[in-house]
């Protein structure tokens, strides 16, 4: 069963391009294509995609709060962010939203579809710059220390953040990866519901 | 005219009225005010004072100056039941202080008997003490000294008077303690005149007052062409009786309605003889001394007379007062006026009057003090405009830095997306062509150059905008990025890449031009090792100091003897030290061979850049 990709992508040209890319692929099915944020809210939950492709600058609404807005609705279905170039606080924001991965546009082909399938199995892929902020994030708006996160999970990202790649986790901490990758997905979700209460704590003090 | 006559009339005469003034208050008020009276009196009249409740028998005058009037109101009024002053008393009547202001043209005051009182003072004196070193007499009063020409049928054919008035300059309060002082004078007799007669005459004046002794009187003529050269040398010893007042010197008779006032003086300051004496103390009458008719003097027309006399004088007014003071300096004064007898004798009768005039406004200290708090208000103020204005310059300058950045921030959005897309664009269709392009023929190969030289415009083009983008003007901004282009840089080397990077970075600002410098600074130190070092493992640390950020590069690769290195390999190096260098920064490289290389990229955190002044 081929894997049901949605694009949101502004520019015509670079989107008719990525559609060509996947598309031609039999692996993927691309289900739908929205040149707005505000489009594909309406729509895009009965596209019933497995994978969706945001551009993260659209005009209008931007990707980020396309994601907060339609991950709730559509827990199952993940969100990659498409980027020019790896703008980490941008990207970070994303993943606070409900984002699970980003590609920078440049990205080959093969990259690219890789990227899409290993997001569709479970695969979650975070750099170290993101890894830190995340680090950050977690111990900022909890003294006690990263305790939302279990000690594994901790571990996985601390490693992360000093630079490890997911092998070099596996390696040194006995686990598989897809583990990694688990844990990882993980602490995405958690980093969600984090900055969601986060949030809440916010508007409550104010 | 006698202290007592005086005092029974001042009874009985109209009385003002009294002031609601409380008792104890009024008690202690007038004790001060005569303790004041006291103090300000000078040595020279510290007889005991008495306030006065009767009623002066002069008083002043509205007063003006400076265009205004100003009413002396006695201050002490009362039923006048008191004696008169025995003794050295003096009875004070004190009026109320008046204040006036410096510079406003001259001061006149002028003391009075009242309308209804038909009692005159004898002689009035005042002194504006403050001013006056010493009491001064009223100069309308004068005695005189008069030639009376008369023809040969001895009708007056015309007159010449020789005015005295004031003080001799001998004088010395009384008569006894003064000095003779010469006098001289001169006159033309008119044709006709064939006598002259002499008089020693107090008749100038009704309020004439005082004492006039003339003494060794002497005449002569001249130019009268054959005439007597001498015509008098009187030194007033031959008469009857002359050691009495009432003596009669051969040659002279008494004149005027007060025959009682001329006199004959033996005694000083006349020494060891006789002279005659005006004692005018009657305000309203007369006296005088002269030549009696057979004595008078023979005189030719024409001629000259020099007369030369010995005197002593002083002669005041006693009815009315007219004094003007002009440019008198702010001060506090008192204008004193007391009643004296002919011959100078205070009667113990004193009227005082405070004046305290103040120093005009520009000498006034609150007048200056509020100059100094107004001259100080402006500057302040100029301060503050200049201040304000200052700051306007900066705001603007700040706005158009802030322009600056904001168009900064919209070049790089615009090229972030408009190009950064449009290069996406052309590398996934370049890519997409070549996968449909023959495999290995030259279209495919042509189009795979395409494919990567855009995305390597994309990727140096990423830094630029990342850069100049003031968004990322942030020490975390730059690291994130730093740390994310050395993960994928030494993934693809297969370097593996160890950060060591503070979880909480200081909110340190970084200007594009820093941020840039500091980029190229660690690409090319990456470089350096993918290049050169054959490492394994590169570990990427931060370290922040109190004003500086340290960046190591460390690698386990192997390393260099910095002397052994090519031309070529220095100048990475140098080039990497001069970059940062203009931006104050500095970049220490430490490699031994086979024990790796470290680079330290150090960047002061307290240098202001340009744009910052």
């Amino acid at each position: 069963m081929s894997i049901r990709v949605s694009i949101i992508e502004d520019d015509a040209a670079l989107r008719k391009a990525i559609i060509e890319r996947i598309d031609g692929d039999r692996r993927f099915d691309v289900v739908s294509d929205y040149a707005s944020a505000e489009a594909a809210i309406k729509q895009l939950p009965q596209d019933q995609p497995d994978v969706v492709l945001s551009d993260i600058n659209l005009p209008g609404m931007s990707g980020i709060d396309c994601v907060r807005k339609l991950k709730p609705q559509m827990p199952k279905t993940q969100f990659v962010m498409l980027t020019v170039y790896e703008d980490s606080e941008r990207i970070f924001q994303a993943l606070t939203a409900g984002a699970t991965g980003y590609l920078v546009k440049r990205a080959s082909r093969s990259d690219l579809l890789e990227s899409i399938v290993g997001v569709h199995r479970g695969e979650s892929p975070m750099s170290s710059g993101i890894a830190r902020k995340i680090v950050a994030s977690f111990q900022r708006t909890e003294p006690d220390g990263t305790d939302k996160l279990s000690p594994r999970e901790k571990q996985v990202i601390e490693l992360l953040a000093q630079g490890f790649l997911y092998k070099e986790i596996a390696d040194q901490l006995q686990l598989s990866i897809p583990t990694v990758n688990g844990y990882i997905r993980s602490i995405y979700e958690k980093l969600q519901v984090h900055s969601r209460s986060q949030a809440v704590a916010k508007f409550l003090r104010i | 005219m006698n202290w007592s006559n005086n005092s029974r009339r001042s009874q009985s005469g109209r009385c003002v009225s009294p002031a609601p003034r409380c008792g104890a208050l009024g008690t202690v008020a007038s004790f001060l005010t005569c303790v004041a009276g006291m103090l300000v009196s000078s040595p020279a009249h510290a007889e005991a004072a008495v306030e006065s409740r009767a009623r002066p028998s002069f008083e002043f005058r509205p007063i003006s100056y400076d265009g205004r009037v100003f009413k002396p109101r006695l201050e002490l009024p009362g039923p006048g039941t008191q004696a008169p002053p025995a003794g050295d008393e003096v009875r004070i009547h004190r009026y109320n202080a008046i204040s006036l202001v410096e510079g406003g043209g001259p001061l006149a005051i002028s003391f009075w008997p009242p309308d209804d009182t038909p009692r005159f003072a004898v002689r009035l004196q005042f002194k504006l003490e403050g001013y006056d070193a010493e009491w001064r007499d009223l100069t309308q009063g004068s005695v005189h000294l008069v030639l009376k020409f008369l023809d040969a049928n001895r009708v007056p054919v015309s007159r010449e008077e020789f005015r005295v008035s004031g003080a001799s300059i001998g004088w010395a309060s009384t008569l006894e303690k003064s000095i003779l002082a010469h006098r001289s004078a001169r006159a033309v007799v008119p044709p006709r005149a064939k006598w002259v007669d002499v008089w020693i005459d107090s008749g100038g004046h009704d309020e004439t007052s005082g004492v006039w002794l003339v003494d060794d009187l002497l005449i002569r003529q001249s130019g009268a062409g054959g005439g007597p050269l001498l015509l008098l040398d009187e030194n007033f010893e031959d008469g009857q009786g002359l050691e009495r007042p009432q003596g009669d010197p051969t040659r002279w008779v008494r004149d005027g309605g007060a025959l009682d006032d001329a006199l004959v003086w033996s005694g000083p300051p006349v020494k060891g003889g006789h002279a005659l004496l005006i004692r005018d103390s009657n305000p309203r009458d007369y006296a005088a001394w002269r030549l009696k008719t057979r004595n008078l003097l023979p005189v030719v027309a024409d001629s000259t007379l020099d007369l030369s006399w010995q005197e002593v004088f002083s002669i005041g007014a006693g009815r009315s007062g007219d004094v003007s003071y002009r440019d008198l300096p702010g001060g506090q004064y008192q204008f004193r006026v007391r009643e004296v007898d002919a011959l100078g004798v205070p009667s113990g009768e004193q009227a005082v009057l405070p004046l305290i005039i103040a120093p005009p406004f520009y000498a006034n200290l609150w007048f200056r003090m509020a100059l100094l708090v107004t001259l100080l208000a402006i500057a302040l103020g100029m301060e503050r405009v200049v201040a304000r204005r200052r700051m306007q310059r900066k705001l603007e300058k700040l706005k158009r830095n802030q322009a600056v950045q904001q168009e900064r921030a919209r070049i790089a959005r615009d090229i972030h997306d408009d190009l950064g897309t449009v290069l996406s664009r052309i590398s996934m269709v370049s890519e997409a062509a070549a996968s449909e392009a023959e495999p290995g023929s030259p279209q495919e190969q042509r189009l795979n150059e395409i494919c990567e030289t855009s995305r390597q415009l994309t990727r140096t083009m990423e830094e630029i905008v990342w850069a100049q983008d003031p968004r990322h003007d942030s020490l975390d901004n730059m690291v994130s990025y730093i740390c994310s282009f050395a993960s994928d840089l030494l993934g693809v080397a297969r370097i593996a890449c160890r950060l060591d990077i503070p979880l909480e970075l200081p909110v340190i600002p970084l200007e594009a031009e820093q941020r840039h410098e500091l980029f190229l600074v660690f690409k090319e130190a990456l470089n350096n090792i993918i290049k050169h070092s054959g490492a394994s493992e590169v570990r990427i640390s931060l370290r922040i100091e109190p004003d500086s950020i340290r960046l190591v590069v460390e690698d386990n690769g192997r390393g260099f003897d910095a002397a052994t290195l090519p031309e070529g390999k220095g100048n990475g190096l140098t080039n990497m030290k001069n970059r940062l260098q203009r931006l104050g920064g500095q970049v220490e490289v430490h490699s031994e061979p086979g024990k790796g290389t470290r680079v330290e990229i150090i960047q002061p955190t307290q240098v202001k850049t340009k744009t910052n002044d």
